[in-house]
């Protein structure tokens, strides 16, 4: 069971919270529209409940992958619905296919690089941990095939993982579906105690 | 009276068991692997979904047997040990997923890699048990979807991109 304390929990957020705003306003320019987020929600959970959060185990999603390596490490994880990954390809591209071969997925793990590099500078500007972020990954399938193998290296400690959850919303105004992106980092759990210290030296 | 068939699903490092005329299944299989175990006259099927190979690389004291390859399968004979008097050498099994979902990733992250290792233990734990894979439905790169029939003790495997194949 991983434990973490409250004054912990309300940190992460408050680290998430500034970095995955910038990496809105990064996206709001990228794509030409407005961008909203929700706060992020720091939660510990099980396996099966990160999936549900997903749509459920069959539900056929995107998702980015992307590990932050150094001093602290985690995996962070995005995802979207995979009906929408050819209108962000063409939004990014200026292509008119959509095409997910080649450029199409060159442009999803680019989109990655966007979302999560204001994410990993936020964090280790306020942690003061030397960190970085691997080459992403991209992969459009089943939920639970896609962020399952993001949760292998948390297995070794349990069935539980820290969640530090957020919502976009609304890229697609004029779309009748509500789109939903979530963003995810998953802290492995050997790396918590560099966290902890590192937090400590953070104003509450 | 009818008997209402049933599908028990069985969610990532967990285990269950169904009788006939009952089916069994869990969905979302990447990396991990399902395995199945039943005996030839298909009264009864257990399914374990594994997510690692083996149970040594932990780095915590509470265990889930479910979880790994090689404690699954002796936890499935002792489940259908409860469940009847089966002989191994009547019983069967029938397994699929272990595949490689993130290909660029797995080349900086052997993590990432572990299907493989998950198959290859899982096959080796039913030989140890002398118990026969009829299917093998593992590998690739595709997410999986499983559900074994006890009726003709089938397994259903659905992929997004290559729709659904009996096994």
């Amino acid at each position: 069971m991983v434990t973490i304390s409250r004054t912990e929990l309300d940190k992460i957020r408050e680290i998430s919270n500034i970095g995955l705003g910038q990496a809105a306003t990064s996206l709001s320019q990228l794509l030409d529209m407005p961008c909203k987020m929700t706060v992020p929600a720091v939660t510990v959970t099980g396996f099966d409940d990160i999936i549900a959060l997903a749509g459920g185990a069959e539900n056929e999603v995107a998702a980015i992958s992307l590990k932050m390596e150094g001093a602290f490490r985690a995996t962070m994880l995005f995802i979207f619905p995979a009906a929408h990954v050819s209108s962000i390809v063409k939004q990014l591209t200026g292509e008119q296919s959509g095409i997910l071969e080649g450029i199409g997925h060159s442009a999803l793990r680019e989109f990655g690089n966007i979302i999560t590099g204001a994410y990993v500078a936020t964090f280790a500007d306020l942690t003061k941990l030397n960190v970085r972020s691997s080459i992403p990954d991209v992969v459009i399938d089943m939920a639970g095939a896609a962020i399952t193998p993001s949760l292998l290296p948390l297995s070794l400690y349990g069935d539980d993982v820290i969640l530090i959850q957020t919502n976009f919303n609304d890229w697609f105004e004029k779309s009748p579906e509500r789109f939903q992106a979530q963003f995810y980092l998953l802290p492995e759990p050997g790396s918590m105690n560099v966290l902890r210290t590192a937090l400590e030296g953070m104003p509450s | 009276m009818t008997l209402t068939k049933k599908t028990v699903k069985v969610g990532m490092a967990d285990m269950g068991y169904c009788l006939a005329p009952n089916s069994i299944g869990s969905s979302g299989l990447g990396s991990c692997v399902a395995i199945v175990i039943y005996p030839a006259n298909g009264a009864a099927a257990a399914l374990a979904h594994v997510m690692l190979p083996d149970a040594s690389i932990r780095r915590n004291d509470d265990f889930n047997r479910a979880k790994y390859a090689d404690t699954a399968v002796p936890l499935l004979l002792e489940t259908m040990q409860r469940l009847g008097p089966f002989r191994n050498a009547t019983l069967r099994a029938k397994i699929a997923g272990g595949a490689n979902m993130f290909q660029r990733l797995s080349t900086v992250d052997p993590m990432m890699k572990i299907g493989e290792r998950n198959t290859e233990v899982a096959r080796e734990a039913l030989k140890q048990a002398n118990i026969p894979i009829m299917a093998d439905v593992t590998g690739g790169s595709e997410g999986r979807s499983v559900v074994f029939s006890l009726k003709d003790q089938s397994l259903s495997v659905r992929t997004i991109h290559s729709g659904t194949k009996i096994y």
